[in-house]
């Protein structure tokens, strides 16, 4: 379906979160109302609200004819929002943004929520999800499972501590870590490294799996009790796919089976991470409109 | 001079500058299936009208918040600006994105926001490819001109974006005579492309339009200003070149380069790269010629 065939409504939104006017656009339903709202949250690279390649405006206008509201978001100091912002730190998610975003639908008698979020975007909508007393669902894509704070001494797993040496500059200018083949590359190349590190003692060799986030883990665990179904979507070559399969070794897989199907994971061939291509864009519109029929069949009607 | 409005219209939202007093109005212009996506910064006594017409798709995004923060320098300044969105682009409607489509929403910002301000200094801005829109703009109108490294050969542009595509692609491993374009091609040969993740349209590039766009860049401008980011600590020959035509055909041109990476317009953003600054230059000229404006003749 084009874009010429929606005609949803849209209307520009300033807010005040976190001491700035926080800038957003509200998509109305083209269809009939669900009384739902979905918020999209882009991820932590200075992505303006529109996404990449207007990722999220497409996905807005889609959703508007299957009857939701949507809020896409600038974070404090990106796109049309005020301010400033040095960095994007995993453990810090900009719960603040998203809470003035859903004061704004508040005030418009829209309590039911949906929140969509790629990358930094998802650990913010998970990290927010607690404090939102209708979530009907929520959507993560790419979502990191550490907060890349690890402590000297901390057992942790060769991705990790090549996530630690990807942190440093000179490292990262010289390597470019974003496509497929060069981390198969850089995974080889770092594997020594990695095996200096441990034998020097700065990470240990283990296979306990405290290098995954906390609030992550508890913030699911949270989500499955409460039964609020989750969608995590990843793609197979996602440099945050890696992490979470270790990681489902260890803690986060007994979290996910205590959620049973409250928690669904989809596994998609390539790169979804950032969106970089058109086929990635393609597939994380279908996966999440199919997503998101189905939760208007089941229960995001108000 | 321009009004002031105090209080934002229905469907538009507004907020105001803590440092400056400008206000900025968010707003979608037209109807559906054409709303263009428009923000104007709005000084309290603005002395003139700046109009910033971007670049398309990869430098659209990554130029985003510079032209941000160009457009609330400018009117901390006391100019009025308008910034938009291409059809096809960012939050407008439609999409596809065409030359025409873009010189045509282009125009429409420009006579709605500066038509009522007849005798009141009006400027366009382009950055990279959006200053073939910029030109036409100047030219229509007789206004100044300022642009960051403008595109001077539309289907060099082109070959030298699919050529970094390219890069990436080899550097990746993947066999580039079979993965560019929808029919097998290689990639600088391709009709469409996909350049991290978005669709580079050949028409788009390289058309006749475009060229005679890029050979009559600055024609019928009040004064140009051209700033290219360089490694070299001098202007590139394209832009002497330019800037000589322009010349000879009697038009003020000021060319300034500075020391910074040639692709972070494809590349960067400002946050990634603070020691290159682009916009007190640029923001630098604009000011001195509405000075020179203002002043008794």
């Amino acid at each position: 379906m084009t874009m010429e065939k929606l005609a949803a409504h849209e209307e520009p939104v300033y807010f005040h979160a976190h001491g700035e006017d926080l800038f957003g656009v509200l998509t109305h339903p083209s269809g009939e109302a669900l009384g739902t709202a979905i918020v999209l949250l882009s991820g932590g690279a200075f992505v303006p609200s529109f996404n990449r390649n207007r990722t999220w405006v497409k996905l807005a206008r889609k959703a508007a004819s299957l009857g939701y509201h949507s809020l896409r978001i600038d974070y404090r100091g990106v796109g049309e929002s005020s301010g400033s912002v040095e960095d994007f730190v995993l453990g810090e998610p900009f719960v603040e943004d998203l809470s003035g975003g859903l004061a704004v639908l508040g005030d418009r008698g829209i309590d039911n929520i949906v929140l969509i979020g790629s990358c930094f975007g998802a650990r913010v909508c998970l990290a927010a999800a607690a404090q939102v007393e209708q979530l009907v669902g929520l959507a993560l894509v790419s979502s990191p499972v550490i907060d890349k704070r690890i402590e000297r001494g901390a057992e942790a797993p060769f991705g990790i501590v090549l996530q630690r040496v990807r942190g440093v500059h000179p490292v990262r200018g010289l390597l470019r870590f974003d496509r497929p083949h060069r981390q198969r590359q850089a995974r080889h190349a770092l594997g020594a490294l990695a095996r200096a590190c441990v034998r020097r003692g700065i990470v240990a060799r283990g296979s306990s799996d405290e290098w995954v986030s906390t609030s992550f883990l508890s913030s699911l665990e949270h989500l499955g009790k409460k039964r609020v179904p989750t969608l995590l979507a990843y793609g197979a070559e996602d440099g945050p796919f890696q992490s979470f399969e270790a990681a489902r070794a260890g803690r986060l897989g007994k979290v996910l089976e205590r959620a049973e199907s409250a928690i669904r994971i989809e596994v998609v061939p390539g790169q979804l991470h950032a969106f970089t291509s058109l086929a990635a864009q393609d597939t994380m519109q279908v996966l999440l409109v199919k997503w998101l029929s189905e939760l208007a069949s089941t229960g995001a009607s108000a | 001079m321009p009004v002031r409005e105090t209080r934002a219209p229905a469907d538009s939202a507004q907020r105001t500058e803590t440092r400056s007093g400008a206000t900025e109005r968010a707003l979608f212009l037209g109807h559906w299936p054409k709303r263009i996506f428009c923000v104007h910064h709005l000084p309290e006594v603005p002395r003139a009208t700046v109009v910033l017409c971007s670049s398309v798709n990869v430098e659209f995004f990554a130029n985003y918040r510079r032209e941000v923060d160009l457009a609330r320098a400018l009117a901390r300044a006391g100019m009025a600006v308008i910034r938009f969105h291409y059809r096809g682009a960012g939050h407008s409607d439609g999409d596809e994105l065409t030359f025409e489509g873009m010189l045509e929403d282009a125009h429409t910002v420009w006579d709605h926001f500066t038509g009522t301000e007849a005798g009141s200094l009006r400027a366009a801005f382009g950055t990279r490819f959006g200053s073939l829109v910029a030109g036409s703009l100047a030219s229509a109108s007789a206004s100044l001109l300022a642009m960051w490294q403008p595109v001077t050969d539309p289907c060099e542009y082109l070959n030298q974006i699919a050529r970094n595509a390219r890069i990436l692609d080899l550097s990746d491993g993947v066999d580039v005579r079979g993965e560019g374009g929808e029919g097998g091609e290689p990639r600088a040969t391709a009709e469409r492309m996909d350049i991290l993740g978005y669709t580079y349209d050949r028409a788009l590039f390289a058309s006749p339009e475009r060229r005679r766009a890029a050979s009559e860049l600055g024609l019928g401008s009040h004064g140009v200003y051209i700033l290219e980011l360089t490694r070299k600590a001098r202007v590139s020959r394209r832009y002497e070149a330019l800037t000589a035509r322009l010349k000879g055909q009697g038009c003020p041109v000021e060319v300034a380069a500075i020391d910074g990476y040639p692709h972070l317009w494809f590349l960067g953003r400002p946050q990634a790269r603070p020691d290159i600054d682009p916009v007190t230059p640029t923001v630098d000229w604009l000011t001195s010629q509405a000075a020179l404006a203002s002043e008794p003749r």
